[in-house]
């Protein structure tokens, strides 16, 4: 039996919609739990709207990168395991690699080797599985007593605290830009970066001067997008 | 805008809700970690395949120490920006860094609240998980139909540019305003994250970039709190 008929049957499509489909409905737990603590908390509804409108928005542009990796892994794994992958927990950097590993330990050139046949599928459906699952199991047993310790500290009235976060985080979106701003090796990459920097900037300052508050609101989209036009405008002009 | 303002003592509420959204997480995870198994499980038993488990971890070994420690860095560096409910809820829903992360940054902004505030945290649930909602239908469409229609743009040799640095982009358009506004406490983190870049080159730091996390975040605190002692940070409101 060709792994196909297997991986594009009807059962699989269940599967992984079910799961899909739960996960979707846990989303929406979390969102309405929250909603209630933010107008307990005296966040305006306008303002937890407009946030919620800003997520849909700019969660368009990055998803259509996953779906190229979507149709990438379509060819070897089928239609719906990949979409379960994608949509549930899951990196595609980490799907590939996975599935890559299971193809070369079965003496397979890789996962579109037409060598890969259902038990290598099986397998790969398992290491895939069991790889990524760590930060969940983490998470339900650690995250609780993390959540507890941080909350003590937050509470405490030491000054330090909310410098303690902001150092926290200014360390990590330091290391995530760092590698793009040094790689003079994509020198288009860099160009995006300090266009939507900048688009970013005076998104801002126009919101502060104009008071039109839909460009603050919308900053992040339209920052991303200029930068990527920016990016393809760069590589018309001067890359080769 | 309102400015939420976060009462420091804690309340009765505040522990409920901590209370809840932990008690969801957990249930959620666990619900979701089901379903992730339910599909290899139910195909090994249903079509019979002899799967050597044991083999399968073997394999899934390497990546496993690579991927399992990276998970709970991350985990433990991104409850400090999106709160305990959006970790939960971006580790079941998946790619955090280039999509719930930034989205969940960018709508505490437009709210006015700060990462780690209780406000903050709300607005994170709230952006990642409509995030989630949204990604989740564009893929569902995405497999179903339009993923063939949508290859020829994607993969456009001119469009291509903009989509391969999609990542760069987002982090200028996140981190730049934030680290501008953060002032003095970005200098350390900033400078150190270029240094070790020009060092050990961007494709090195990527790859570990969950080990080097925790090291810069280290030195960005105690670089913070030495500014923080000799009052450096008098000026920041």
């Amino acid at each position: 039996m060709s792994h196909f008929e297997v991986a594009n049957s009807f059962l699989l499509f269940s599967l992984c919609f079910i799961t899909i489909a739960i996960v979707l409905m846990q989303s929406v737990l979390f969102v309405r739990a929250a909603w209630k603590r933010g107008v307990e908390l005296g966040i305006e509804k306008q303002v937890m709207k407009k946030a919620m409108a800003n997520s849909a928005i700019f969660s368009v542009i990055p998803s259509l990168p996953i779906i190229i990796m979507l149709m990438v892994l379509s060819v070897p794994l089928g239609r719906y395991f990949p979409w379960l992958r994608l949509s549930v927990v899951g990196s595609a950097a980490y799907e590939s690699m996975a599935a890559d590993a299971v193809a070369k330990a079965s003496d397979l050139a890789g996962i579109n080797d037409p060598g890969f046949n259902l038990p290598v599928f099986t397998t790969a459906m398992w290491v895939m599985t069991i790889g990524i699952v760590w930060g969940i199991i983490f998470n339900i047993f650690f995250m609780k007593s993390l959540d507890k310790f941080s909350k003590k500290a937050k509470a405490s009235n030491n000054t330090f605290v909310p410098v303690f976060s902001a150092a926290l985080f200014m360390g990590m979106l330091s290391i995530m830009s760092a590698p793009y701003i040094v790689n003079t090796a994509n020198m288009t990459g860099i160009i995006a970066f300090v266009s939507a920097a900048a688009a970013a900037l005076l998104c801002g300052y126009i919101t502060k001067k104009t008071s039109i508050r839909a460009i603050g609101e919308f900053s992040l989209p339209i920052s991303l997008i200029l930068g990527m036009v920016v990016a393809i405008a760069y590589s018309q002009i001067f890359a080769a | 805008m309102n400015r939420t303002i976060d009462g420091k003592k804690v309340s009765a509420s505040d522990i409920q809700f901590d209370e809840k959204i932990n008690n969801l997480g957990r249930i959620t995870s666990i619900i979701a970690l089901i379903g992730m198994f339910s599909i290899p499980v139910v195909v090994t038993l249903i079509y019979k395949i002899d799967v050597n488990l044991s083999e399968a971890v073997a394999i899934g070994g390497s990546l496993i120490a690579m991927f399992a420690p990276m998970a709970i860095i991350e985990n433990i560096s991104y409850y400090a920006v999106i709160g305990a409910g959006g970790v939960y809820l971006s580790c079941i829903t998946g790619n955090v860094m280039n999509m719930k992360l930034p989205c969940a940054l960018s709508g505490m902004k437009i709210a006015s609240v700060e990462p780690g505030s209780k406000s903050g945290d709300v607005i994170s649930i709230i952006c990642i998980g409509v995030s989630s909602i949204v990604t989740s239908i564009i893929l569902f469409l995405g497999m179903l139909v339009i993923g063939e229609f949508l290859m020829p743009l994607l993969s456009h040799p001119v469009l291509k540019p903009g989509f391969d640095n999609i990542m760069p982009a987002l982090m200028g358009a996140i981190a730049v305003p934030f680290v501008i506004k953060n002032g003095k406490v970005s200098i350390t983190p900033v400078a150190i994250s270029i240094i070790i870049s020009i060092i050990l080159g961007p494709a090195v730091v990527q790859r570990k970039q969950s080990y080097l996390l925790p090291v810069i975040m280290m030195l960005s605190v105690l670089a913070a709190y030495f500014m923080h002692k000799s009052k450096m940070l008098e000026n920041k409101s």
